[in-house]
């Protein structure tokens, strides 16, 4: 297949970078090749757009679509799916001296909200497969978020009329995300125990350890903000059913 | 659940979920997901995936197989499609006969092969890989395209009808495709059709397409508009050549309310109809 291979370079090369031999038939062979450059440029600026809509209205349609041609170089899509295009987008503009500050983070929030929405589906600890557990067990136990969970602390989000969007000054911030049983995404603001807490779960600890942390932000009302958040956590569905069976 | 295609489908869509959901079996016959879509981990996606394979016959149509291109077929991708086939028991497995990856950039795009003896046995070898791969026999999809190759042997029909026959595929017959080719590449569309194995054809797509902003004249698949008059004459034609095929409208862009792209479907019905009608007498 060395001859078709050879002809696909030569398509490819004119797709992605207007250069490259062409083998084409035709007087408008040109145009008739611009018209896949252009369709593939439209395409994967459209699939990012949808994305990062908010990444996309902050900086208006030409300049994302400038932002994602230039991201396309280095990141050119190489799984069949379009869905995984921007896995690397919220990263590559950290590294873009010329993105606005903390727009990186917006991506970010974003990319976290596709990844939550069709994250892979798993069993959520309900109140009555932890009543059953004994008073003893309870430091030992390691608790687990669901897979479609996830956490995220940033410097430049806010929310305005309830979108979050690139705040104009510094304003750290601590976001969940979640996915509830009808599959609808949701987020909320974390108070910093509550991020602290989560954190800890996410690095394995164990109920015990997560008390001693939250001590440190309510000293002897540590237990009373455990149940509390504990009590939430379990409505909201953020914790997997596995945090039992594991033990 | 049948699965066997019958009648008249629709290409499912996520503005049409609640509708159909909330209305009745009969609105469609079975509809058509794309693939790539339900390539995912969980979450709504396969949810809904499973809610409409209990009330429907499913077929799987994909655009990422790259079935005619020099890299390797994906070996994790086909594993991913067998299972995704598995959930959902689809009646028709398809994808486009076209290359999409090369060098391991996916282009998501449906792009023209060269139309060759050495292409169609390079395409007819790597559908059993993928037929012994799935269980099941795939169709491939006559894309729309703007260019056709120097070195070109076989002209479109006869490179479809050569890949039929040596891999032993199925055709899902896309009349808009043919209908933009012929008014691109200057073929007759009547002529294509009338070329085309009896046997081979398994499914029909019917869609719309625009003129070319650039004021080229060419035609641009757009599958974003009602299908054209033009089109539903072709349709007719190739169901007088090839029977009572399952068809389907595909819309992927400016998707219109369900009631409208079902009356749509009643033009299809319609057509379909009398022709079979006039083609038993």
């Amino acid at each position: 297949m060395n001859a078709l291979a050879a002809t696909l370079d030569g398509l490819q090369d004119r797709i992605l970078h207007g250069d490259g031999a062409i083998f084409v038939r035709g007087a408008d062979a040109g145009h008739r090749l611009r018209i896949y450059a252009d369709a593939y440029r439209l395409r994967l600026v459209e699939v990012l757009g949808n994305d990062f809509p908010a990444t996309r209205d902050a900086l208006g349609e030409e300049v994302f679509a400038a932002f994602v041609e230039r991201y396309l170089h280095p990141h050119p899509s190489t799984r069949p799916s379009v869905r995984h295009l921007g896995s690397a987008f919220a990263d590559w503009l950290e590294s873009q001296i010329d993105a606005p500050r903390g727009l990186h983070e917006l991506a970010r929030f974003e990319w976290l909200q596709a990844a939550t929405f069709d994250a892979v589906d798993a069993s959520t600890l309900a109140i009555n497969d932890i009543a059953a557990l004994a008073p003893d067990a309870w430091p030992q136990l390691r608790l687990h978020l669901h897979p479609a969970a996830r956490l995220l602390d940033s410097f430049r989000l806010a929310i305005v009329e309830g979108a979050v969007t690139l705040a104009d000054v510094d304003s750290p911030t601590r976001w969940l995300l979640w996915r509830d049983a009808d599959g609808d995404v949701h987020w909320r603001k974390l108070e910093d125990d509550e991020a602290d807490a989560l954190h800890a779960i996410n690095r394995d600890a164990t109920f015990g350890e997560l008390c001693e942390r939250l001590a440190t932000h309510h000293g002897d009302d540590a237990a009373l903000r455990a149940a509390s958040l504990l009590k939430r956590w379990l409505a909201d569905g953020l914790l997997a059913a596995d945090s039992i069976d594991s033990h | 659940m049948n699965h066997t295609l019958q009648g008249f489908g629709l290409g499912l869509r996520p503005q049409h979920y609640a509708a159909l959901l909330d209305g009745p079996d009969d609105a469609v016959d079975w509809l058509e997901i794309v693939s790539e879509n339900f390539l995912v981990d969980g979450g709504r996606p396969l949810a809904m995936l499973d809610r409409f394979a209990e009330r429907w016959p499913l077929a799987m149509h994909g655009v990422a197989l790259d079935i005619g291109g020099s890299d390797p077929l994906d070996r994790d991708y086909l594993r991913a499609l067998a299972n995704l086939a598995n959930r959902a028991k689809p009646a028709i497995v398809s994808d486009h006969l076209c290359w999409s990856r090369h060098r391991g950039v996916q282009m998501h795009d449906l792009l023209p092969l060269p139309q060759t003896g050495e292409v169609v046995r390079h395409v007819a070898a790597r559908v059993r890989q993928v037929q012994d791969a799935l269980g099941m026999r795939l169709a491939l999809e006559n894309v729309s395209s703007y260019l056709r190759f120097a070195g070109d042997e076989l002209d479109e029909a006869a490179f479809l009808s050569a890949i039929a026959a040596e891999s032993g595929c199925a055709l899902l017959l896309d009349v808009n495709n043919v209908y933009v080719n012929a008014h691109n590449h200057g073929f007759d569309a009547f002529a294509f059709i009338d070329a085309l194995p009896r046997d081979a054809v398994a499914q029909i797509h019917l869609a719309g397409h625009s003129v070319d902003a650039l004021g080229s004249g060419l035609l641009i698949d757009t599958h974003d508009a009602p299908v054209r008059d033009g089109v539903w004459t072709l349709y007719a034609h190739a169901l007088r050549r090839f029977g009572a095929v399952p068809s389907m409208i595909e819309r992927d862009d400016h998707i219109p309310p369900l009631a409208e792209t079902l009356a749509e479907l009643d033009i299809a019905r319609g057509i379909a109809a009398d022709t079979l009608l006039e083609r038993a007498a």
